[in-house]
């Protein structure tokens, strides 16, 4: 049935474009406190926070209002974003074995994360110390890169993956001064990734961020196709792909650093979801690049609503993507195999 | 617990007198040995008696001040001495506080061969989950592993640390797990007319607001000897990471957090979003007292948490008074007189 | 017809010292077709690069429609030249259609949204070189012949008056190759220009309006496929003894194929039968100087060709000068080489087996004796040339480094002989041709 459905292009673009809207309303109603989805419409659409609705107990409409809808925003959002930029990376560096963590900007977000664990307390304070070190880490391997005149795109992957390295190791040596009654779990929890606690305040610099970033990349989608020929027949085709590809590389890390430093180091959704969204659509950003954002925002409220509805305590998210993502993209590797 | 119980009593004390040299009429030279299993179920000998011991575990210091042993210590790990308050009171209580600190040393992560070595102990008390146990063999000198999480291995701790330190701390020890049985059944005998639905629920916060303790953790078992109910009981493990939506579903009657790691009542109280929690909204908050030791760890001062919980949950009905229990506690097993003034700051429910 | 696309005096570098094209002049007309053609590394890329707006030459510059190449931003220069590639797959697998559909990038708008018209002419580009019915296909699952259409229709798509291909046959099948250059010919019947790098220089006779041959990033020639693609021309660039097969067409005599000949099997006995080989070659040293090479691996029997050629020649009456360098053996082992006069007869040891090897000398194995390499030398200097002058022989310390037996270079490279016999080992073959196009190749050995 849905199949027959799919036959038809337009429906099947329809079908996934509707996804994140779908999931979200059935995300919102989900949750180990139990309230109706009658009663979770109802809240939703009430402006006065619980004034307006004495049958509903005031706990209930809080609960929606501020603690499922910043989660599931903040989910949404930063899916949309891991799609976005993992299929930018992925046309640009002409390999769909990348994603955007490619220039380290997780492990220098992770290490910045960390940091402030053991130096600072305040959730904003780990925010935003994620947020600069992993725009560090991608700003160090594009001065490292510059040392060498040859093969920029290549040389930079290189130094990403260095610095990427030189952070995990400094993390580590967090991790090893970290006291193992109070920091040590803290910072082991960010670096497995997390939603919890995630209120109005976090997921202001995530959404201004990623909603430009994503309609930035909207703008550029059909140049991505070019840039993925490689360079020289992007600049017969007009284009230049060294400005592009710059330009590109600071959106997308910008985009990456908002998203992780909300919510931790999450593995695989850059990797998985275009190869998903290529297996449904193509390998044509034009259509690709939407796909993979509302792909990668429904999978990461999937997910999210695992982490936060199976068991009393929080599953870490990083587990549940690589632990889901990896069949997945072995299972699309396999049903792939006439190219990407 | 069984198996605990099973150590406790079959655990072999053997003073064996070996008589060196062959003659009566000379000086005796006499070796006394002690024989015992320690908490990882290691048979020990450890020669008697015991002049110079490292400890690599903070909560195992404590139990060797408890006992009286503090001043044969040439090097520990403390718990709680890290801030300032704990700093200066450690430093009252034991005034070569200073020199002897090891943290730096000495942890179950690390532990400095050479430093260990230069120091000459006679025995060296560990935690034994330490992941150095077999570099720290090298060294021949006889290790004790503590394994203290729970009320039964904590007791089992107390009683083994008094062997190990001679007949007096023995008997102190002794005298502690009495102490500890006492206002444990002085509590439960007026918590018990309480119904199982009437107890105040409580949630244990851990360094962050959203991390709790679990079922299996020694703070599970001060809230239950207090006459209260662990509302966190069904999960299992270390520290647990909730989301708030699981608070409201628990819905505690009092929020307590710990008196270490950054953790602070205002985390909870000043956030926006806690507010929905019944007992934010009323003011249930606290902060789990110290005076070194935080009294919501597997430690001689834990009986001081059971006390100031069940005050703090149930102060209707127990007769039994923060202040005046913890200065006898301070007094008989720190042998340091608290201050009227120490005794406030530390018995308040509402500190800072 | 006007001039499309011209280049003036262009050089290119990739570092200072490392200039892989010099001083190259260039233009092309509407519907004209340009065919460069050059060995591997001989800059052909480079130039369609250049020529495309990728690198910016050291010096010189390229007009298009009389404004120079690089005052055009990259769109605009998109919409005027389209550079096909060689041949490589893009990772993902786009459609047929999608690729095409990117060669209307310098006409979108900026977000990239393909309007009517832009579908349109994609259409009319896919039918034009009739790929319509593969555009649902993935480009990486194509035929070889079948992509490169469809880099042809992205050109097209492209809607510029000049498309640089560099290679386009290159990996093709005969019949795909046909295909390609058919649908070119067609297009540029059409108005579009070419400028075509090639391997197959028989493509240029039936496809070329001009031929550009480059030698080393040197201009070699420059004009009509006639006139360009001669048989020493094609010699002194590939290193070949070329041959150019000719065609009747209604009455014309055309070239249509080049073919490279194969070293003859002469025996030097020839040289006594009347209308023989060698017979002929010294009848013709009276009208000019006559060259031959005597090629084959080491131990093929070069040397021993020569002195039975020589000694015929003597035996005919002849006068015969110049040098044999026979090898010295012990007990089955080459030991050393020796030289030896053939005007005087006198022979004396050239060099010996080195005792330790040293790879960065150009003669690793042997030690020559610079004294003995004089000598040699001076018998070779001779103010009238006899009948025979043979050599041999001259290796890659004469051909690589300007050493050895320079006299007898230096005679041969200003024709002062009349017949002379070169022996050249195989690896240096395609050098002296290139030296001497019209030089005759014969195979040395005894049969």
């Amino acid at each position: 049935m849905l199949n027959k459905i799919f036959e038809r292009k337009g429906w099947k673009l329809t079908f996934i474009l509707l996804l994140p809207l779908i999931i979200f309303i059935i995300s919102i109603m989900l949750g180990r406190y139990n309230i109706g989805p009658f009663d979770v419409i109802r809240i939703l659409f009430s402006t006065g926070l619980g004034e307006g609705l004495p049958d509903i107990p005031n706990i209930a409409q809080q609960l929606i209002l501020r603690i499922r809808l910043p989660r599931i925003l903040a989910a949404l959002l930063v899916g949309a974003s891991f799609g976005a930029t993992g299929t930018a990376f992925q046309a640009i560096f002409k390999n769909p074995l990348v994603d955007s963590n490619i220039l380290g900007v997780t492990s220098g977000a992770g290490f910045g994360a960390s940091l402030a664990i053991l130096l600072l307390s305040e959730q904003w304070q780990i925010q935003v110390s994620a947020f600069i070190f992993g725009l560090l880490a991608v700003f160090l391997a594009f001065l490292g890169s510059r040392l060498y005149k040859s093969t920029p795109i290549l040389v930079l992957t290189l130094m990403g993956i260095l610095i990427g390295s030189l952070f995990s190791s400094l993390t580590a040596l967090l991790k090893y001064v970290a006291d193992p009654l109070d920091a040590l779990p803290a910072i082991t929890f960010w670096l497995l990734g997390s939603l919890t606690g995630i209120t109005w305040d976090n997921i202001g610099v995530l959404g201004v961020v990623t909603i430009i970033g994503v309609i930035f990349f909207m703008m550029i989608r059909w140049r991505l196709n070019i840039l993925s020929l490689g360079d020289s027949e992007a600049k017969t085709l007009g284009i230049n792909p060294t400005s592009n590809k710059v330009i590109i590389i600071i959106a997308a890390t910008l985009m990456t650093a908002a998203a992780v430093s909300v919510s931790g180091v999450i593995g695989w959704v850059g990797l998985v979801i275009p190869h998903a969204g290529r297996l449904l659509v193509g390998p044509n950003h034009k259509s690709l690049l939407p796909v993979s954002v509302c792909l990668g925002a429904a999978y990461m409220m999937i997910i999210d609503d695992i982490a936060r509805t199976l068991l009393p305590g929080e599953i870490p998210l990083g587990v549940l993507t690589g632990l889901i993502g990896v069949p997945i993209l072995i299972i699309l590797m396999r049903r792939n195999r006439t190219g990407w | 617990m069984n198996k605990a119980l099973f150590r406790v009593v079959f655990s072999i004390v053997v003073l064996s007198m070996v008589l060196l040299g062959c003659s009566p009429k000379q000086e005796t030279a006499v070796d006394v040995k002690l024989t015992l299993i320690d908490q990882a179920g290691i048979t020990l000998t450890i020669p008697q008696p015991v002049e110079r011991v490292i400890s690599t575990y903070g909560p195992a210091t404590s139990f060797i001040y408890a006992v009286g042993g503090g001043d044969r210590l040439v090097s520990a790990s403390y718990l709680g001495a890290r801030d300032p308050f704990g700093a200066m009171m450690m430093e009252k209580i034991d005034p070569n506080f200073r020199e002897i600190q090891g943290d730096e040393f000495f942890s179950q992560e690390d532990f400095n061969l050479e430093h260990a070595a230069s120091l000459n102990p006679d025995l060296i008390i560990v935690s034994s989950r330490s992941v150095w146990l077999e570099s720290a063999a090298q060294l021949e000198i006889p290790i004790f592993q503590v394994f203290a999480e729970t009320e039964e291995t904590l007791k089992e701790a107390m009683l083994l640390t008094g062997e190990i330190f001679g007949s007096d701390a023995a008997d102190q020890a002794a005298a502690w797990v009495d102490y500890y049985d006492e206002i444990v059944a002085g509590v439960q005998e007026t918590t018990d007319r309480i119904s199982l639905d009437q107890r105040v629920r409580v949630l244990f916060t851990g360094t962050e607001p959203l991390r709790v303790a679990s079922g299996d953790m020694y703070q599970t078992s001060i809230i239950e000897a207090a006459g209260g109910i662990s509302v966190s009981e069904e999960l299992s493990g270390y520290w647990n990471d909730i989301n708030l939506e699981q608070v409201a579903i628990w819905d505690p009657d009092v929020i307590i957090v710990p008196p270490y790691g950054g953790a602070s009542v205002e985390a909870i109280t000043e956030s926006p979003e806690w507010q929905i929690i019944k007992a934010v909204q009323d003011g249930h908050v606290y902060r789990m007292p110290k005076l070194v030791v935080p009294w919501d760890t597997p430690a001689p001062d834990s009986v001081l948490g059971i006390v100031w919980m069940a005050q703090l949950l149930n102060p209707e009905i127990v007769d039994i008074d923060c202040k005046e229990e913890a200065a006898y506690f301070y007094n008989t097993f720190y042998e340091y007189q608290l201050t009227d003034e120490e005794l406030t700051t530390i018995c308040q429910f509402n500190v800072e | 017809m006007t001039v499309y696309l011209s280049a003036q005096n262009l050089s290119y570098a990739y570092s200072p010292g490392r200039t892989v094209l010099h001083d190259i002049s260039l233009s092309v007309k509407a519907g004209e077709t340009l065919y460069v053609l050059g060995r591997n590394g001989g800059g052909k890329t480079t130039l369609l690069s250049c020529l495309a707006g990728l690198l910016k030459p050291g010096t010189g510059s390229v007009r298009i429609n009389d404004k120079n190449l690089y005052n055009y931003n990259g769109s605009e220069r998109a919409q005027l030249i389209g550079l096909i590639p060689q041949m490589h797959l893009p990772v993902f697998a786009y459609s047929v259609e999608e690729m095409v559909m990117m060669g209307r990038t310098p006409h979108l708008n900026w977000m990239g949204a393909p309007s009517f018209e832009d579908k349109r002419v994609v259409e009319e580009a896919m039918e034009q070189v009739g790929i319509s019915e593969l555009r649902e296909q993935p480009y990486i699952e194509i035929s070889g012949g079948e992509r490169q259409l469809t880099l042809i229709a992205r050109g097209l798509a492209q809607q510029c008056q000049v498309l640089l291909m560099d290679e386009p046959t290159a990996h093709l099948d005969l019949s795909n190759q046909q295909r390609v250059l058919e649908i070119v010919q067609q297009l540029k019947l059409k108005g579009l220009s070419f400028i075509i790098s090639s391997h197959a220089p028989n493509d240029a006779f039936g496809f070329a309006d001009r031929v550009l041959l480059l030698n080393d990033g040197w201009v070699m020639d420059y004009g009509s496929p006639e006139d360009v693609l001669t048989e020493v021309m094609l010699s002194s660039v590939y290193g070949i003894q070329a041959e150019v097969v000719y065609a009747h067409d209604n009455g014309f005599k055309v070239p249509r194929a080049i073919v490279s000949r194969r070293p003859s099997n002469v025996a030097p006995e020839s040289i006594n039968e009347p209308g023989g080989f060698l017979y002929k070659v010294f009848e013709q040293r009276l009208s000019s100087p006559q060259l031959l090479i005597v090629t084959g691996l080491s131990g093929a029997g070069k040397t021993t060709w020569c002195s039975r050629l020589a000694k015929f020649a003597k035996a005919r009456g002849f006068s015969v000068e110049g040098v044999l360098s026979p090898g010295i053996f012990e007990t089955g082992k080459k030991t050393g080489i020796s030289v030896e006069s053939l005007s005087t007869g006198e022979a004396k040891q050239l060099a010996s087996l080195r005792d330790s090897e040293n790879a960065k000398l150009a003669t690793p194995r042997w030690s020559f004796s610079p004294e003995i390499l004089e000598w040699a030398n001076q018998t070779l200097i001779q103010k009238d040339s006899k009948d025979l002058l043979v050599i041999d022989e001259l290796g890659p310390l004469e051909f690589l480094q300007g050493k050895g037996l320079t006299a007898g270079l230096d005679r041969i490279d200003a024709g002062q002989y009349k017949v002379a016999c070169a022996v050249v080992r195989s690896s240096l073959l395609p050098k002296a041709l290139q030296r001497w196009p019209k030089a005759k190749v014969i195979h040395g050995s005894f049969q």
